[in-house]
């Protein structure tokens, strides 16, 4: 397997200059820092878990929006002052002075 | 076996035991074979019934000008020169590769995902969760929700899209953009499936590796690129081949977020042409050979695949 091969060329070279031409197999540089390079950096698991999350929002957000939908009135499907969700669009003042009273209705009486 | 071997030796075996013997054999096997042949024959003659008759028959109808009903008319290699002379079907089969640019968007999101999700992140099992809903969730409820959240009005993209300012156009009326809208929403239902794979083929991928790398010195992205992408590489070879036989195969989310072909043509998928004019103008035959040119297509994109994976094969013994 190519891997383990072309790794393994290099490493002695860089073991002999270190130890001065000793034959004994000596540590390879980074020896120290292998531990850390295995093991996950907590950061880069905080950053990655933020990017998921923005990535869960995209995925989840047409689903979760078919399920608002599914909530309103036709009139409120075709509401201009659009908003995700059915009870926030209704109460507030643009909903009142829109052309759309069943949605405003609808979810008055929730 | 020591015991009977002697025995053997010392009894003759002459040749009336052995015509015995053989009519014996003889007699038995015939009774296996019938056996054998009646428990072949419900899917041999399913096969040839359901897959070698219509097949054979739809190339027979590839040479005759017929209406899926009627008599059928020998017109020889017409419908075959009238394929290569129409527009509509390089527009098609045009769209259709255009639609492929989804694939490697998709793995590589995917094979990040996976990377990602292999790691020990909080909630991991929530993100998995999410990501894989859109691939449980039907095919067609998908495209009519997508059709709705396209719309140029009322759709959730352009409403998102609006949040930052932005004008969105009227995605499946506009030719330029009609065509990159069907992509996104193939990559995002898509990109669970190729993920689970990814997930297990990078979780299969020993430990003992990256250690070894590690030990001589090797950083994330040489770990990456010389360990985990070699060792996925057959799960990516079977995304590849599976994403562009399918993607030659599109035809459900066109038909129901674009029925007529979309504005000027810009997203009928091949498919969808060869259904069009088999179902709407009953052009049986012609469709017939179209569908032909389409799975020769796929069959040598396929061929070259393989040919292609067996030359860089490697095995990690």
């Amino acid at each position: 397997m190519s891997v383990t091969s072309s790794t393994a060329k290099t490493a002695p070279a860089a073991m002999v200059k270190a130890t001065g031409g000793d034959p004994r197999p000596a540590i390879a540089p980074g020896f120290f820092k292998a531990k850390g390079a295995t093991r996950e950096n907590p950061l880069v698991n905080a950053f990655l878990t933020a990017i998921l999350a923005v990535g869960a929002v995209i995925m989840a957000a047409p689903l979760l929006w078919m399920v608002s939908t599914s909530l309103k009135t036709k009139e409120g499907v075709y509401a201009l002052p659009r908003s995700g969700f059915p009870i926030r669009s209704c109460g507030t003042r643009t909903c009142a002075s829109s052309t759309t009273p069943t949605c405003c209705r609808a979810s008055g009486t929730r | 076996m020591a015991t009977t071997a002697p025995e053997q030796a010392t009894s003759r075996w002459t040749k009336e035991d052995a015509r015995a013997a053989r009519k014996r054999n003889a007699k038995l096997h015939r009774k296996e074979y019938v056996w054998a042949a009646a428990f072949l024959a419900p899917p041999v003659i399913g096969w040839i019934a359901f897959l070698l008759f219509p097949m054979a028959f739809s190339v027979y109808a590839s040479f005759t000008n017929w209406n899926g009903l009627g008599a059928m008319q020998w017109i020889g290699l017409q419908n075959y020169v009238n394929l290569f002379q129409d527009p509509y079907f390089w527009k098609a089969l045009w769209n259709t590769l255009f639609y492929m640019i989804g694939i490697p968007i998709g793995l590589a999101l995917s094979l990040g995902l996976a990377l990602a999700l292999s790691r020990k992140i909080r909630g991991r099992t929530f993100f998995r969760t999410v990501y894989y809903i859109p691939v449980i969730s039907s095919l067609a409820a998908i495209a009519i929700l997508w059709q709705w959240a396209y719309n140029g009005d009322f759709g959730l993209v352009n409403q998102v899209l609006a949040l930052f300012g932005i004008q969105g156009p009227n995605w499946l009326m506009d030719p330029v953009t009609a065509k990159p809208a069907l992509v996104i929403m193939m990559v995002w239902k898509g990109l669970g499936y190729s993920m689970i794979l990814y997930l297990a083929a990078v979780q299969a991928v020993p430990r003992s590796l990256y250690e070894a790398a590690a030990l001589d010195g090797a950083n994330a992205w040489k770990r990456f690129t010389k360990i985990t992408w070699p060792m996925v590489r057959p799960v990516t070879f079977f995304l590849v081949v599976t994403n562009i036989i399918g993607g030659s195969m599109i035809f459900t989310e066109i038909n129901i977020m674009t029925p007529t072909g979309g504005p000027q043509w810009s997203t009928a998928s091949l498919v969808w042409y060869v259904w069009n004019k088999a179902f709407r103008n009953l052009q049986m035959g012609y469709a017939t050979a179209m569908a032909l040119v389409l799975g020769i297509l796929v069959l040598i994109v396929t061929i070259i695949q393989f040919r292609l994976n067996r030359a860089n094969n490697f095995s990690i013994d």
